[in-house]
Parts: C-alpha cells; structure tokens; sequence
C-alpha cells in the first residue's frame, strides 16, 4: 500500500499558542481515515497544514508523495476538500459554484452532478446566502464528489445535515471507499467513524494519542467488572491488568483488560462472589477516555 | 424599548476605537484649518482677495459652495463644511449598514433577536450610537474652534452643520439596509445618495438654483457657520432626519428579519460556460460594485459638463482668469475640469483601495480556501482580483471623463485628463496589495490611512502649509502638476505606474510566503 499522507511530529504555533505538538498522521492510499479529537484539538489545523494554506512550524509532511506547501497547486488536482464551516460566494447560484469548482479541478462529470443533486435534495438554482448551513455544506459535498479527486480531505462534513443526509453522506462515502478513493475524514459522529473507516487516529492538544485500527481498538480494550462478593478480596491488589478498583460496601467496581479476565475472575472466585456482571465498554466510552485528560481504561 | 441599552453598548464595545478616532479627527479638523486660514491669509485684504477669487471659481463653488464671510471663521466654514458633512456622511452610512443589514446578512442578528429584543431595537441602537458620535463630533468641533477663540455662535453652528448632514445620511443608511439583503449594495445605495447629494449641491451653488434646497449638503452649507447665522436651516435636517429614520422604522416593522423588500430572485442552476477561471469568479465578485461606481460617476460627469457648458462664458471674468492663470491656464473649462477632476480622481483612489481589499475580504470570510484547494495558485488567484481592481480604476476614471467631455462638448480631451490618473489610483490599490502581503492585519488600516494622510496634505499643500516637497509625495500631485504645466506627464505616469508595480509585485511575494486565514 503507498502512503497518501505522512506527518511526523507536525508543530505549528500561531504566537504564543502551540496549536499542533509533535502530531503524527499516516493515512494509506484506498483507506477511509477517521481523525478525531475534542474541539481544538487541532484536526483543522492540521487539514490546513496539508492543504498548503498554512506552512508547518516544524516536522516533516508529505501528501500524494509531494510537499504540500512546496507543490500545493499541483497536488490540488488530485484532491478535493470539504470545509468544516462551508462559506459560499453569497450572489453564486450553488449550481454556479459546484460547476465552477468543477471546472477549476479540471472538468465536473455531468452526469455524476445530477445524481448527486438528486440524492442530496439540493436545489441548485437558489443564490447561497439564502443556504442554510446543511445546505451550504451539502453543495460543497456535491462539488467534492463530482470530482475525480483520489483524495476527499473532509473537515467534519456532517455537522449541519439532518440523519437522512448524514445517511446519504455515509453510503456516498463508503462508495468512494469501494472506487478505491483515499478519505480523511474528520468527524465528532462515532457512529459514522464506526460505520466508515477503517483506522482512526485520535489527536488531543495538539499531539496524536492513538492511532489504530477499529479492530485493534476493540480487541484491546478494557472490560468492566461489577461484582458484589461475600468476602475481602485480599488478593485482588496482585492480579495484573486491573486498573480503577472501587469498593461501595462488598461490591467491587473495576476495569480489566482482555487477556487477564481470567486471572481476575479466579481472584474473585477465591473470595467468593455472590453477583457478577461484566460489560465490555462501548467505542463512545473510549473515546471518551481518549478525550478526557486521563489514560485509564485504555490499554495500550 | 427592551434590549435597546444593551445593544447600544455592544456597538460601542464593537468599534470604541473607531468611534474615538473619527469624533477626535473630525472633530479637531476645523481648528486646523483656523490655524491654516490664519497662517496663509493674516491680513484682511488677503483673505476679502481669496473670498472674491473663490467666489468666482466654478470648481471652488461647486466643491465647496459660495464663501459667505471673508472671515478667519467664514473661510474656515467654508473650507471644512462639504468635506467634513461628505466624511461624516460617509461614515454614517457605513456605521448604520455595519450594525444593521451587515450582521443581519452575517445571522448575527438572529442571535439577538431570539434574546429579549423588542423589534425595533437593533435599528434604534444602531442609529442611537451614530447619531450621539455625530452629536460627540459636534461637540469637539465646537470646543475647538471655542479654545481657537472663535464665535460662540458660528462654533456651535458650524459644528451641528457638519453633524446634521452625518446624522441625515445615517438615516439614509438606515433605510437602504432594510431594502437589500446585501451589506455591500445597502452601503452602495447609501453611497450614491450620498454622490447625488453632493452633485445636487455642487449644481445649485454654482448655478445659485434652488438645487441647493433637496441635498443635505447644500442645507449643511447654507447654515452659514460665522456669516449670520441660519438657525432655521438646522430644522430642515431635524424634519428630514426623523421623516427617513421612520421610514426606515417602518420599513423594518413590516419585513422578516434576514429579508429585504427587494426579493432575493432565483438564479441558473448551472454556471455560463465563461464562468471557469479565477478571473472570471473576480469579476462576478467585482462587476456590480465597479458598474455602480462607473454609473454613478458618469452621471456627476454629465452633471459637471452640463454646469460648466451652460456657465462656461459667464465665469469668464478677470478673477477667474487670475484663479486661472495661477493654475496653469487655458480656458475656463480647462481649469474647472482639473481643478475638479484632481478632487474626483481622490474618490476613485478610495473606490480602488475598496477594490483592492475585496482579496483580503475573500481571505478572512474563507473564500480564498475554496479557491486556493484547487489547481489554482495563489499568484493567479490574486491576479484575478488586481485585474479587476484596475480595470475598475479605468472604467470609473473614462466614466467621468467621458461623461464630462460629452456634456461640454470636448469628450476626448476631458477623458485624456481623467484616465491620466489612473496609475495614481492604482498606487493606493498596490498599497494595499503590498500590506495584504506583508501585515494582513493591518492592511486596510494602512491603505486608508495612506490616502487619509495624502488628502489632508494636498488640502495643507492648497493652502500653502506644506512644503512643495512634501507635496510631491502624493501621486495626485504627480499627476496633477504635469497636466497643470503641460509636460513631463509621460515620465510621471510612467513612475508611477513602476510604484505600483513593485508594490503589487512585493505584496504577492508576501501572499506566497504566509499563512492564510490568518
């Protein structure tokens, strides 16, 4: 597989603020990407930093095999991007502007247009300040899609569409997925990111703090244990793997990885269990845990 | 009015700077000019020379209408009325559009409206802070020439004069921002009332006709500051004032917010096969502005040519030749035109440094990203934009030129004087260009200070209290001079032209080198 977009230890600094950190990225070609993090975390940032609007601080960044400041123009014909914050020409039609974009990137397939007007529920004849923002973002879609980019960079696309829409997006995506087409796609929805990527890459204040594939997320996480025991469980303390151990009179409330389920269990048999309930936490929880400034619960 | 003193304090937190620049720089202004008229005209039988050769003057009547008192405080009425009811105006205009159908148009306003806003409170907020700036104005005005050691009743009256003419034109902002859903054509609207104004009164003092009578910058003119005061005058702009204002209250009660009267029409659901490069989405940007601009300036022309044909051999006295003569000579005509059309030509600049900054606007709003994800580089997305912004400087400049001369009958001649100016219009363009580069930020800021500052030294220079040297910093005055002289024009052009190159060039170097959006 060739490597659509590596960074390695990416800083940029606005002033006094470091907005990205050390951050690392590495997305291969016919993956679908899912890039997460809390609310300025610096995923735009870094889309800006690949797109060639800002230059990096420090770190090496390459992008379709070129430098993205260096070579941005040339690179630009091979991909296609979609704001977080959709802001359009207020007297341009948004037929005008798809077609417009189209033509920029070097031609619209007429037909692909239609489509996916039709699919959007877009109409295209209405001049863009008098878009709603799911419009506004719906004609930046279409103008994304029509294109034969190889690369969709999108910055949280679905922030202002209805379910029906964000479900139209998802099937459109995973098509681009099945054309081959490398995405990036930046996004709060965990659903989406379940339902489209293949790995994600979670990034808080600036740096990346896990990189993996959606399997790999699931083999190793952790799962919680609730059980009310009849005796101390003196020997608990020594089973490896255990991590957030809480006592509420006899019931224990713990978190325990994978591979030492068993140990644990054996631990709580020996001290005699009377209930016993085990959860394996959701994808949300652990993202959860990656957002918050706190590592436990996540097994690395 | 519920919400109506809560939303006057954010507009002032908003532009505090703003506000205190204007207040303070109009406001100081006229004691200036009192020391200048002290300065340049000590003696009486100076000043009584000035007054009879300005009241002859075609161009000086029309700019600034008839001198009513050959007085330090008549001259600086005289002087400071016109442009300082066209600066405040302007400004007015501006404030209200900001404050109204521009965060209308942004949704800001639907962020207050949903609050504990009666309706009409964000008009009356936006028109209550800039009416009470014209008013603080006023007040300064004042308290200046007072400590200057003027009348008391000329201070004040020339003072609310230049006031009442700010607060009648942001009445009129305050309607054409509830007919639009635009904030640049609201502005635009505002503008060309504001030229018409202008042009009425410039016809009316020049032709003593009742023209004077429908412009509020005549009405500001004829309260005749120091020179027997017209107190009535200012019941005029009260009456016109509140009759607009509540049109505009009506206007708005009856109208949904985000909405204008004008309905938003549909549009193509493809764009024309033209609609393909960088260049051609500039021009879809810049044409409205740039016809207006053109339209507007074509009609002042005609009215110009008009005045001056049907006037022409009745200003042909001995004072006016003298005027004349000092200003390079030829016939009447010919020194009226570039006389007024040296003054014109500094609105154009303005309409191109506007022009200019519509590349930056595009930046900020997140436009440029658009544009600039694609095989676009920026050289060529800038290109697009400067290529619009001089051909406007163009099409404004033979506008005026062309509508001048086919009114007096000589549209050749008159067109060559106007277009001659174009090089230094897009000196201010390329300012603008080069700060756009280099401190984005701060670029508007520089480019409108930049020609700020050049106006007030050619207005310095006419009065003798800047040094010629100095004076030759302006490109107006490189243009101006060779047409006065009659050579050397070629050379000038040509260096200036080489300026505003190597601005132009050095600004998207700049553009090349840093981030964007920020």
């Amino acid at each position: 597989m060739t490597t659509v977009i590596s960074a390695e230890g990416l800083v940029k600094t606005f002033g006094s603020t470091k907005a990205l950190d050390g951050l690392d990225l590495h997305v291969e070609a016919g993956e679908v990407h899912g890039f997460l993090g809390p609310n300025g975390a610096g995923k735009t940032t870094t889309i800006r930093v690949l797109l060639g609007l800002i230059r990096a601080t420090a770190g090496a960044v390459r992008l379709l095999g070129g430098d993205p400041w260096t070579d941005a123009t040339e690179l630009h014909r091979r991909l296609a991007y979609v704001p977080g914050d959709v802001t359009l020409w207020p007297s341009l039609t948004g037929g005008e502007v798809i077609d417009l974009l189209g033509r920029l990137r070097g031609g619209t397939d007429p037909a692909r247009r239609v489509e996916l007007l039709d699919r959007f529920e877009l109409d295209p004849s209405r001049r863009c300040r008098t878009y709603s923002k799911g419009n506004r973002q719906k004609v930046a879609l279409v103008a994304a899609f029509a294109s034969d980019a190889e690369l969709l960079v999108l910055d949280e696309p679905t922030s202002g569409l209805d379910p029906l829409m964000e479900a139209e997006f998802a099937a459109a995506v995973a098509e681009e997925r099945d054309r081959g087409r490398t995405v990036l796609l930046s996004s709060h929805i965990l659903s989406e990111v379940e339902a489209l990527c293949q790995r994600v890459s979670i990034i808080r204040a600036g740096r990346t703090v896990r990189s993996a594939t959606l399997d790999e997320l699931r083999r190793t996480r952790t799962t919680l244990v609730t059980a009310e025991l009849t005796g101390p469980p003196n020997t608990l303390d020594r089973v490896p793997g255990v991590h957030d151990i809480e006592y509420d009179g006899t019931t224990l409330r713990c978190r325990v990885e994978a591979e030492h389920l068993n140990d644990l269990l054996l631990a709580l048999t020996a001290a005699g269990v009377r209930s016993l309930v085990s959860r394996p936490p959701s994808l949300e929880e652990l993202f959860m845990a990656h957002y918050r400034d706190d590592t436990v619960g996540v097994s690395r | 009015m519920t919400g109506f003193a809560a939303l006057v304090r954010l507009i002032v937190r908003r532009d505090r700077l703003a506000l205190i620049v204007w207040v303070l720089v109009a406001g100081l202004l006229p004691s200036a000019v009192v020391a200048a008229t002290v300065a340049g005209y000590p003696a009486e039988a100076d000043r009584l020379a000035f007054a009879a050769t300005a009241l002859v003057n075609p161009a000086e009547l029309a700019a600034r209408g008839p001198v009513f008192a050959p007085t330090v405080g008549g001259l600086t009425a005289w002087t400071f009325t016109s442009s300082g009811t066209l600066l405040g105006g302007l400004i007015s205009i501006v404030l209200v559009v900001r404050h109204t159908r521009a965060d209308e148009q942004a949704g800001r306003r639907e962020l207050i409206g949903a609050g504990v806003v009666e309706r009409p409170a964000p008009l009356a907020a936006a028109l209550a802070v800039v009416v009470g700036a014209n008013l603080a104005v006023a007040a300064v005005v004042a308290a200046g020439l007072l400590t200057s050691g003027m009348a008391v009743a000329g201070s004040v009256a020339l003072g609310l004069a230049v006031a009442s003419g700010g607060i009648a034109f942001a009445t009129v902002g305050a309607v054409a921002a509830q007919l639009v859903e635009g904030a640049g054509a609201a502005r635009g609207i505002g503008i060309i009332v504001l030229g018409v104004a202008f042009a009425l009164a410039a016809v009316g003092d020049v032709g003593g006709s009742a023209a004077i009578w429908v412009s509020p910058i005549g009405w500001a003119r004829h309260v005749q500051a120091f020179a027997d005061e017209q107190w009535w005058v200012l019941g005029l702009f009260v009456a016109g004032a509140a009759f607009v204002a509540a049109v505009a209250f009506a206007l708005s009660a009856r109208r949904d917010v985000g909405g204008g009267l004008l309905p938003a029409r549909r549009g193509p659901s493809t764009a024309p096969p033209l609609l393909r490069s960088p260049f051609a989405l500039a021009w879809r940007l810049h044409r409205a502005s740039i016809a207006a601009w053109t339209a507007g300036l074509t009609m002042l022309g005609l009215l110009f040519g008009a005045a001056m044909s049907s006037l022409g051999n009745q200003l042909d006295t001995p004072a006016f030749r003298s005027f004349a003569d000092a200003f390079g000579g030829g016939s009447v005509a010919d020194v009226f035109f570039r006389f007024v059309l040296y003054v014109l030509a500094q609105v154009v600049a303005a309409a191109t440094i506007a022009s200019a900054m519509r590349m930056r606007n595009q930046e900020v709003d997140g436009l440029a990203d658009a544009v600039l994800t694609t095989p676009v580089s920026r050289a060529r997305w800038a290109a697009g934009h400067l290529a619009c912004t001089a051909i406007g400087a163009v099409l404004m400049l033979a506008g005026l030129g062309l509508g001048a001369g086919i009114a007096y009958g000589t549209p050749l001649d008159v067109l060559g004087t106007t277009t001659a100016y174009v090089p230094a219009c897009l000196v201010f363009a390329a300012i603008a260009v080069a700060a756009t580069g280099w401190t984005p930020r701060a670029a508007g800021v520089l480019a409108w200070t930049l020609l700020a500052a050049t106006l007030v030294i050619d207005l310095l220079g006419e009065f003798r209290l800047v040094d010629r040297a100095v004076m030759q910093l302006s490109p107006f005055v490189q243009t101006l001079q060779p047409l006065t002289i009659g050579s050397g024009l070629v050379v000038s052009l040509v260096l200036l032209v080489a300026l505003a190159a190597a601005l132009t060039a050095a600004g998207l170097a700049g553009l090349r080198r840093r981030d964007l959006g920020t």
